[in-house]
């Protein structure tokens, strides 16, 4: 079963309060911002990220195919970041006007493992969070409750907006639409053809989206929820080991290494 | 009477004529600096020239900008509105939001965050800037849906920052500042139906040029206020972000935005989810 971007499992992650789960999100997002400037000191997260795919079930296979598809957006990452550091550190080869010093490649890939660790962080917590219990712990967080169960409606509805958005593009190159042909302002006037029916879809969705949200009483009296999830003793030690292990991991970060 | 109206018409034509002709020089100075520097196109850039050079004063404005912004959008949540007669009940804040807002919301959000994702940008200089086609749709969906379009933008951005790989501290100042870019048109453009040249005028004043303007500062001033964090150079920020926001969101919204609305709008009014048709308190 799947709603959204949850995936039904019974797996060490699934079974972890949703606010235990989003201090993990966050240490995750602070060691990634301390390790920016250090790829080497951003492998360790990296490496957790991967044990967490393996504990959500969803398995470091995928973690791999998604290394590997970055790939790509490493090397980019590299000549972008590689190149704005080049007058810093021992150089290490250069192409043409491309200089790579060792100093600007480990600035590059800490910007990589800051750009990918936060990505798999919300892929473990997006696929092993109930939708139901987010809006929960978007509330309990303080988030106003229409607020909270908007955010969850759209990552819900997201997987099959995309859907629509990729289906609309494919009928408009079956009838011709060259996305990528023209200059630039020509190129940008292509995707109405895109947009226009994307929009009328969305048109017409509200009033279904309505009438299930008005059979649930939305907006008409306070939310509760039958089943709440509780802190637990795992919830606690799951959050102590990961202060630490991020904790010190941001430490080594944030001290000069170079 | 008629004075006042040809005053205005003159006014609305050259509201268009200033969309257009910035959004003509922009294209055209980015143009020139890269055929004089294809190598670092944005040190010949005259908007990062600008941007950088003046960013003493532009943190100054931005400060301005970003405190103004952020009680804007918490007091619109609070279902207040700044008027001429001071603070007024609006009809549109969280609290009166029906099941309609919320679905219009979601959607929005949704739609906007995956066409986002979905659509590719339209690189102009491979890894340094870009045209993305869906910020179009964030003035229109606070022009014709609203505070919850508004909110729509913000979220749908949020998102897409999440899939994307962006998401960070610098997600805050993004998630306020797509707020701002449908905001502006949806507060002061009086007419919404891109129908008439007052209409229009004002949708390039308010829509193109002033919220080009606001959202480039207003987040720019969030990534330099937490530069120590987000471990961005104050030349990136102000020398090259803040004219990529800039340069993207005059092109998109001058060429994109006045033929998406007028093609929505009837659309939109027919199935009677635009929100003056809507909100009762006002």
């Amino acid at each position: 079963m799947s709603s959204g971007l949850y995936v039904e499992r019974e797996t060490f992650f699934h079974k972890l309060d949703p606010r235990a789960k989003l201090v993990w999100l966050l240490l995750v997002l602070v060691a990634s911002i301390a390790t920016q400037f250090n790829g080497l000191k951003g492998i360790p997260v990296f490496a957790s990220l991967v044990v967490a795919l393996s504990l959500s079930g969803l398995g470091a296979g995928l973690a791999a195919l998604l290394v590997v598809n970055a790939s790509a957006f490493l090397a980019a990452v590299t000549l972008v970041w590689a190149s704005m550091y080049s007058n810093q550190g021992n150089l290490l080869f250069s192409l043409g006007f491309l200089k790579i010093t060792d100093y600007g490649l480990l600035v590059a890939l800490g910007k990589f493992f800051l750009i990918i660790c936060p990505v798999l962080a919300f892929v473990v917590f997006f696929s092993s969070t109930k939708p139901y219990h987010l809006t929960w712990a978007l509330e309990r967080l303080g988030v106003p409750s229409k607020i909270a169960l908007t955010f969850t409606l759209a990552l819900n509805l997201l997987p099959s907006a995309l859907r629509a958005v990729k289906e609309v593009i494919d009928a408009q190159k079956a009838r011709g639409l060259a996305l990528d042909r023209g200059g630039p302002l020509q190129r940008l006037k292509n995707h109405l053809p895109i947009i226009v029916p994307v929009i009328s879809k969305l048109l017409s969705d509200v009033w279904d989206l309505s009438m299930v949200l008005a059979s649930r009483f939305v907006g008409l009296a306070k939310r509760t929820y039958v089943f709440e999830p509780s802190w637990r003793l795992r919830d606690t030690l799951f959050v102590l080991a990961s202060t630490i292990f991020y904790g010190g991991v941001a430490t080594w970060g944030l001290q000069p290494s170079l | 009477m008629s004075e006042a109206k040809s005053s205005a018409r003159v006014l609305v034509l050259f509201s268009v004529l200033l969309g257009v002709l910035a959004a003509a020089l922009v294209v055209y100075a980015f143009w020139q600096a890269l055929t004089a520097n294809p190598e670092n196109p944005w040190s010949s850039f005259i908007l990062s020239q600008i941007f950088f050079g003046y960013r003493d004063m532009m943190f100054v404005v931005g400060a301005v900008i970003w405190i103004l912004g952020t009680l804007v959008f918490v007091v619109e949540l609070l279902g207040l509105t700044f008027t001429r007669r001071g603070l007024t009940k609006s009809g549109t804040g969280i609290a009166n939001w029906g099941v309609i807002d919320v679905a219009l919301a979601a959607l929005s959000a949704a739609v906007y965050g995956g066409l986002l994702a979905a659509t590719a940008p339209i690189v102009i200089v491979p890894g340094f800037t870009w045209l993305r086609p869906a910020n179009s749709l964030a003035p229109i969906f606070g022009m014709f849906f609203g505070i919850p379009g508004c909110i729509g933008a913000a979220i749908g951005n949020l998102i897409a920052d999440i899939v994307g790989g962006f998401f960070g501290v610098g997600s805050f100042g993004g998630f306020i500042g797509n707020f701002l870019i449908a905001y502006l048109p949806y507060k002061f453009v009086k007419d919404h139906s891109f129908s008439s040249s007052q209409s229009i005028g004002e949708f390039y004043a308010w829509g193109v040029l002033i919220q080009a303007f606001v959202s480039a500062v207003y987040i720019c001033w969030w990534l330099n206020v937490t530069e120590a964090i987000v471990g961005l150079p104050l030349f990136v920020v102000w020398g090259i972000i803040a004219p990529t926001i800039f340069t993207n969101n005059i092109v998109v919204n001058a060429v994109l935005s006045p033929v998406l609305g007028r093609i929505l709008y009837p659309l939109v009014k027919g199935r009677g989810l635009y929100w003056r048709d809507r909100v009762r308190v006002r």
